[in-house]
């Protein structure tokens, strides 16, 4: 079997439990009666606005990553961060030096 | 005629019937370990000490109304669900346990993808209505996933690259299942295999949201995280997602770590899968009922300081030895 044809297989193999859920989800749910307030956002009681209910998803994302690379940042900023202009001139001579080596490394196939 | 035989044990073995009986089964054993060690009595009343239980709870939850709450996208939540849930049923069918396996050389790659399916669901699932709490669940989870999921994967394809290197399986999970008992036999590879082992058993604890990893779904904090909003039918297929994905999971380490049916012989080997089965979910639920939930900051910090470099060191070692 190749591998083409296993992702075909594999593709089949997903489908038809799916189309099963699907039919038994269609057969036997009961659709819901509008009454009240439960189609409403549940928020422990309050009434929110609809537009303000939902966070953006990147700013909660982000938010755990700042927190988890806090230390990192300060420290690498405290270290790196001298505030003397020769320092950024020899950051950036070394970061361009890397480049150009993995570019001649790249070019030569390593 | 191979895809028609396919399709068959898609939807009997080891396909929807046989993992829908193996989940609920062992959310069944699960329930009852964890009430023990909690000093209770876990599900007693319906069926044999309670062993219907699980199965009446999705029964009755996929009969009750289903209320899609206003600025939601009940369809997509739906379609990614049962899709999560055929992609673990296909993984199945990509093992020994499978009488007409689909196999082929690294596909590896195709069980990695399959294997994100539920995560991405669920992720889904949360983002998919407008409330606060969903989108906190969700987001912690994507924060989660990249700090279990390296180790995971690094994990799983210790098993595989040392039986493409040892015995020619050509990076293929059947493969490597069927080659794992083997690896045990040799001090070196041993060594590799029970540091893949443990960091792949860490990062499932994580994968499956059980505790100390149950941060996005952290019921003291944010309700039910991704699952707020969710009740009846759509609810029934998430408990459904998470245990179908706990057993194939399981049945994954089974068989890529701990030699599947080795050493037992023929069909007795059935025996020694179920208990390899049992002893697995018993050591998830063991930390599961015994550990307190971390901040995610910790979960972050512990899977990326010690987890993964574990898997980093089995992953090149693999390589070597």
């Amino acid at each position: 079997m190749t591998l083409t044809e296993a992702v075909l297989l594999a593709s089949l193999a997903m489908l038809i439990p799916a189309a099963a859920f699907t039919i038994l989800y269609l057969k036997y749910r009961r659709v819901a009666v509008v009454e009240g307030d439960k189609h409403w956002i549940y928020a422990c009681g309050e009434k929110w606005e609809l537009e303000k209910m939902a966070i953006a998803p990147q700013s909660l994302f982000w938010a755990v990553w700042r927190k988890v690379f806090s230390k990192l940042y300060v420290g690498l900023m405290e270290k790196f961060h001298t505030g003397v202009l020769s320092d950024w001139l020899m950051y950036m001579i070394i970061i361009l030096a890397l480049a150009v080596l993995a570019l001649a490394l790249a070019a030569t196939g390593g | 005629m191979y895809a028609a035989l396919v399709a068959l044990e898609s939807l009997i073995y080891p396909g929807l019937l046989f993992i829908f009986f193996i989940a609920l089964a062992t959310q069944w054993i699960v329930r009852k370990i964890v009430a023990r060690m909690q000093n209770r009595m876990g599900p007693a009343y319906t069926g044999p000490y309670g062993f219907l239980q699980p199965f009446a709870d999705f029964f009755k939850l996929l009969t009750k109304e289903d209320i899609d709450v206003i600025g939601s996208a009940g369809s997509a939540v739906v379609t990614s669900l049962v899709l999560a849930l055929g992609s673990l049923i296909a993984l199945l069918l990509m093992l020994p346990l499978s009488p007409w396996p689909i196999y082929a050389p690294g596909d590896v790659i195709l069980a990695l993808y399959l294997l994100l399916w539920p995560t991405i669901a669920i992720v889904i699932a949360g983002f998919a209505v407008p409330n606060a709490f969903s989108s906190t669940g969700s987001s912690r989870l994507l924060s989660l996933v990249l700090a279990y999921e390296p180790p995971f994967i690094m994990s799983l394809l210790v098993p595989v690259v040392l039986s493409s290197r040892y015995f020619g399986t050509s990076y293929s999970i059947y493969g490597a299942a069927l080659t794992s008992p083997n690896l045990w036999l040799r001090p070196s590879s041993a060594i590799v295999m029970a540091l893949a082992l443990f960091s792949a058993i860490l990062s499932l604890q994580a994968k499956l949201m059980k505790k100390p990893f149950d941060i996005p779904e952290a019921e003291q904090e944010i309700i039910a995280g991704m699952f707020t909003e969710y009740s009846g039918p759509k609810l029934a297929y998430i408990i459904l997602l998470h245990d179908i994905e706990l057993s194939a999971l399981a049945i994954l380490i089974v068989y890529l770590f701990l030699g599947g049916p080795a050493p037992l012989p023929g069909l007795t080997g059935i025996v020694s899968v179920a208990l390899k089965y049992f002893i697995v979910v018993l050591v998830v639920t063991w930390i599961r009922a015994s550990a307190a939930r971390l901040r995610v900051d910790q979960a972050i910090a512990i899977m990326w300081k010690y987890v993964l470099p574990v898997s980093i060191v089995a992953l090149v070692a693999s390589f070597f030895v």
